[in-house]
């Protein structure tokens, strides 16, 4: 008997979710579809996201401490990592302030001592960032961590009142993006009983637009999530359809594109706060005081270049601690992102003046959208160790490079690379850039 | 394992490490040898069009000196006569930097130049981190000779890092099938 890839990929899922799937995939208006992933969910996984709801349900817990079971969590990991660095610490909740902070560079260069030795390796999946704010990092995840941002996202809706009704084998959300080299599929979630989720580019190399607009009036979605790119090219391409909700995540949802959205949409358009190293950590709460933390396993911080936590309401950087993600247990993980923690006065705990990472969208001279992380792909292909992309008013775009110290970058090359995803750069060698101290903003418009 | 050269050959391309190999490597804002332009030169040799930032970075000239020394030395190795073809400039440059970096941790990269014994043992260590065994051993007696040459105070550590160098690499394997990368519904991954 020859097994079903679809079931392999997708073992929980049913006829009908299966069937739906085909209708989506067969459609003749749909996007190029270029991938065919699954949520890889075991019914052995279900216990986690049914734990999940149970704790979303429960009274919001103190966000004053790391909870009880993440700091089981971390102690009893057997990563060479955290246990060098809790080593002879008996008062974890005590020594917390002090402990050292873990960055993105440890992702980079200490993976495997991050990574428990005791975990199975078999479920592994792999995340790839796109270095768009640094250097490309793979990073290992698990399905049953994953899908339990699907259980968050259904907390985050309800927040604002929305209550989508998920059925098997049809479209629940659209997952948009503007890149231009982005996976695209659909594929049924068992998290949501088979019913789908579509991950689309609004990328001419990915979608036409009138043949969008027609699949979307087939496939609506119930809900949306997107990064403001994405976004902002769904309000260029005028798609027609009536989501319960918008949400936004990835970078900074300007409000000049929130109130464009909420004005073509006519429902919430949620912004939140989520990273692919720590997965949803906070979304906009309908009080519009700020973004209230959201998931109960793990624990927020602000804290100061030192490491030591700046104290409730004061400016510092995003830290987050985590174990939900088997294969990488974050211990004080330093996000890059900046905000204050403020107490909401309900039990919640609230993200307020966040500066993330801001997405400027320029546009190719035919007009497509080209996001950081489409340049970051093709620059960190070669030695370079920073980068700066800006569009001038007139349209021409310039890309100021660092290279790598002893090595010599191939411009005309990286020309010619360029030049076919934006049209015509002019590229920049400059060995100084970044040494004015200032963060290298990827892409900006001048 | 696959059959790898005669262990001779490479302790005597070891053993005649040009002085430009144990030389100081750079230290930030001063002099010495810049370890990631050897290690890219390297990765050309063996031939890779193109070396991805990510795999010099941990060369640069704030990481610790003795651990890139030690790195230096690596590449003279990796530049004898044999490797050429057999070796991919990838899994060089990821030997380099996960596993004989760390080495460090047990051997100085004088003494694998001077003391025979650690000069056989870096090799068989480079040797079993690349997937080859000596010219005429079987797997197993390759590792007997390499537990042999554990002097005794320093067999837990080496036991220790045998370990995570294995786990280390299962990760890496692991992170490289396509069954991993395709499994990712990489719209979960923030919401």
């Amino acid at each position: 008997m020859v097994s079903d890839p679809r079931r392999e990929r997708c073992p929980l899922a049913g006829d009908d979710a299966l069937a739906g799937l085909d209708r989506v995939l067969q459609d003749a208006d749909a996007p190029r579809w270029n991938w065919s992933l699954g949520d890889r969910l075991r019914a052995d996984d279900l216990p986690a996201l049914a734990a999940m709801r149970e704790a979303l349900d429960a009274p919001p817990p103190s966000r004053d401490r790391p909870p009880a079971a993440l700091l089981r969590a971390l102690a009893g990991a057997r990563s060479a990592w955290l246990r060098e660095r809790l080593a002879g610490i008996d008062d974890l909740v005590a020594a917390w302030p002090r402990l050292p902070c873990m960055r993105r560079d440890d992702l980079v260069r200490a993976l495997a001592d991050i990574v428990p030795d005791d975990v199975a390796l078999d479920r592994l999946i792999v995340y790839g960032t796109s270095g768009s704010t640094g250097r490309p990092l793979d990073l290992p995840h698990h399905p049953a961590a994953v899908a339990q941002h699907f259980v968050l996202l259904e907390r985050a809706l309800a927040l604002h009142g929305v209550r989508p009704r998920f059925t098997a084998g049809e479209v629940a959300l659209w997952n948009v993006g503007a890149q231009a080299s982005p996976a695209v599929f659909a594929t049924p979630l068992a998290v949501w009983g088979g019913a789908m989720l579509l991950k689309l580019s609004l990328h001419p190399r990915h979608a036409d637009r009138e043949r969008l607009r027609r699949f979307a009036a087939r496939h609506p979605p119930q809900v949306m999530t997107g990064d403001p790119a994405g976004f902002a090219e769904l309000l260029a391409w005028d798609i027609d359809c009536a989501p319960l909700a918008l949400v936004s995540s990835a970078a900074h949802l300007d409000a000049g594109l929130q109130a464009a959205l909420a004005a073509r949409y006519r429902c919430p358009i949620i912004d939140s706060y989520a990273t692919t190293e720590t997965g949803p950590v906070a979304v906009a709460h309908p009080d519009a005081l700020g973004m209230v933390v959201l998931p109960p396993d793990i624990h927020v911080e602000t804290v100061g270049d030192d490491g030591r936590p700046t104290p409730r309401g004061e400016a510092g950087e995003i830290v987050v601690s985590a174990a939900r993600n088997p294969y990488l247990p974050l211990l004080r993980y330093r996000t890059g992102d900046h905000g204050r923690l403020v107490d909401a006065g309900d039990g919640t705990l609230r993200l307020v003046d966040l500066r993330a990472r801001r997405c400027v969208v320029l546009r190719a001279a035919d007009g497509a959208a080209v996001i950081a992380a489409d340049v970051a792909r093709i620059v960190h292909r070669h030695p370079v160790a920073s980068f700066r992309c800006v569009q001038q008013v007139a349209g021409a775009i310039e890309i100021a490079l660092r290279p790598l110290p002893g090595h010599t970058l191939d411009r005309e090359e990286l020309e010619r690379e360029l030049s076919l995803l934006i049209g015509r750069a002019a590229v920049i060698v400059d060995p100084t850039l970044g040494d004015d101290g200032l963060k290298v903003e990827p892409v900006s418009v001048g | 394992m696959s059959d790898g050269p005669r262990l001779d050959d490479l302790l005597r391309h070891l053993a005649d490490c040009p002085d430009a190999f144990l030389a100081a490597p750079q230290v930030p804002r001063g002099d010495g040898v810049r370890v990631g332009a050897v290690v890219h030169d390297l990765l050309l040799d063996l031939g890779a069009t193109a070396v991805a930032p990510g795999d010099l970075r941990a060369f640069a000239a704030d990481r610790p000196v003795d651990s890139r020394r030690l790195a230096l030395v690596g590449c003279w190795l990796l530049h004898a006569p044999w490797w050429r073809g057999r070796v991919a400039a990838d899994a060089a440059a990821m030997w380099l930097r996960d596993e004989c970096l760390a080495l460090a941790e047990l051997l100085a990269a004088e003494r694998v130049i001077a003391d025979p014994d650690r000069r056989e043992e870096f090799i068989r260590l480079a040797l079993a981190g690349l997937g080859f065994v000596p010219e005429g051993e079987t797997a197993a007696q390759a590792e007997d000779r390499l537990r042999a040459l554990d002097s005794g105070e320093r067999r837990d550590l080496m036991r220790s890092m045998r370990t995570r160098l294995a786990r280390a690499r299962e990760l890496r394997r692991k992170m490289a099938e396509d069954e991993a990368r395709e499994a990712a519904a990489r719209a979960g991954r923030e919401w």
